[in-house]
């Protein structure tokens, strides 16, 4: 609350009839009771998205060292899972409204976050690169993450998760979540740690899911935009 | 000249996206730096300070229902958001007048009815202003009319058109796109050519544009 509203509540409260209702008071309650509703909608689509990723998971098989991978590294991915399941969809939905620094913060951390615990192991074999390039690239694992994100991507769009918000660039985050959960998807199921693997079937196929995904819900945007007026 | 922004409305438009997503701390901050001015501008109309916070809740409520059909068109953006907010104070500061205008006649009207030993007129003697007083006002009333409509007469076929509907008929300018069939930007490039033509030509008394405005 700013110091204005503060200097000017006192004032309205010794009016005559106005004092009887406060309305930013009813605002602020229609406020939260239309994100409440909006939760509600949208829990069901993200039971969906946990039962797809948790069914796929255990259909294709989570891999043997999963457990054996560096503890940072499991931390990284469990962050990646919280910000792909929750805050990512939630900040798209316009359920969270952080500031433009903390935006900033989060898709930064986000994007570092993803390519380290994506990468994890292989990021010690830098040196050797152009060896590890000479084998196959992960197109079965890119291909895979692209299959599952188009699942996520239509759970998305049907729900009405990309039209949510005023501003066109609140459907990246989501799509950002899509990307991110079939990336971690991937990344819990495959083992393999050379770079010529994780970063064109990994990373890859995460970065071409994202810019798909990223047409798809603009122009589910946009639509509504014009048909809104 | 380019008018120079206003720094305090800095970040106005963004709050006001926020609070058409369903930000409740963005609400906060579009009242935070509206309702001072928003006040200021309804006393200067109303000059009572129960009814002009009344008026500033209707406002805010009104602005709040019609919060979807907020659109950016051109120019500031933090300034169109206060434009907004002004324009619906405006109306509802107009809609309180013309309520307590008809609440006077009604009570001028029952006191005839009641064919009272007093008076009715004498009952409302000290507020009324004298027969001489409301001859003059209308009198002077009827200038600014004829100087105003000779000016109307003055504009371009399609800006006159345009200034007609939205001031005589009271439409939006949305609605007059509609009937025009064409973009509603160009509906309001014209009203603001009109209306910028009409200030120029009323200059010595652009106060008479206004308040012919503000009827």
């Amino acid at each position: 609350m700013t110091d204005e509203q503060q200097r000017d509540e006192p004032e309205s409260a010794d009016t005559g009839a106005a004092s009887a209702i406060d309305v930013s008071a009813l605002i602020v309650g229609d406020l939260e009771r239309r994100r409440r509703d909006k939760r509600r909608h949208f829990l069901p689509a993200l039971l969906l998205v946990v039962l797809f990723v948790g069914g796929s998971l255990a259909f294709i098989g989570v891999r043997a060292d999963l457990l054996d991978q560096p503890l940072w590294q499991l931390a990284l991915q469990l962050l990646l899972w919280i910000l792909c399941f929750l805050i990512f969809p939630a900040i798209g939905l316009g359920l969270l409204f952080p500031r433009r620094t903390t935006r900033v913060l989060l898709a930064v951390t986000a994007v570092a976050t993803t390519v380290v615990a994506a990468v994890g192991q292989g990021l010690s074999d830098l040196a050797s690169l152009s060896d590890h390039l000479a084998g196959e690239h992960g197109l079965g694992c890119g291909a895979y993450m692209i299959g599952a994100g188009m699942v996520l991507l239509a759970i998305g769009y049907l729900s009405g998760a990309f039209v949510q918000r005023r501003r066109p660039a609140a459907v990246f985050w989501i799509t950002a979540g899509v990307a991110l959960a079939s990336l971690n998807l991937v990344t819990w199921h495959c083992p393999a740690t050379g770079l010529a693997h994780l970063l064109p079937g990994h990373l890859g196929g995460a970065a071409i899911l994202l810019i798909l995904a990223s047409v798809v819900a603009s122009i589910a945007h946009l639509r509504e935009s014009r048909a809104r007026g | 000249m380019k008018r120079a922004k206003d720094p305090k409305l800095h970040g106005l438009y963004r709050s006001m996206e926020r609070y058409i997503d369903g930000d409740a701390r963005a609400y906060s901050e579009v009242y935070g730096v509206l309702s001072g001015r928003l006040r200021g501008f309804l006393l200067r109309m109303v000059s009572d300070r129960d009814a002009v916070e009344d008026i500033l809740q209707v406002a805010f409520l009104k602005a709040h229902l019609a919060r979807e059909r907020f659109k950016l068109q051109t120019g500031d953006p933090d300034s169109a958001v206060q434009a907004w907010y002004f324009a619906i104070a405006r109306n509802a500061a107009m809609d309180h007048l013309r309520k307590h205008y008809r609440k006077q006649r009604r009570e001028v009207k029952r006191f005839a009815a009641e064919d009272d030993d007093q008076d009715p007129m004498a009952r409302l003697a000290d507020q009324s202003p004298t027969i001489e007083e409301l001859g003059l006002d209308r009198e002077r009333e009827r200038e600014i009319i004829d100087r105003v409509q000779a000016a109307i007469a003055r504009l371009p076929a399609g800006q006159r058109e345009v200034v007609e509907l939205h001031k005589l008929r009271g439409m939006s300018m949305a609605d007059i796109a509609e009937r025009l069939e064409i973009r509603e930007g160009a509906v309001r490039v014209r009203a603001h050519r009109a209306y910028k033509a009409l200030a120029k030509w009323l200059s010595p008394s652009v106060f008479a544009l206004l308040w012919w405005l503000s009827r």
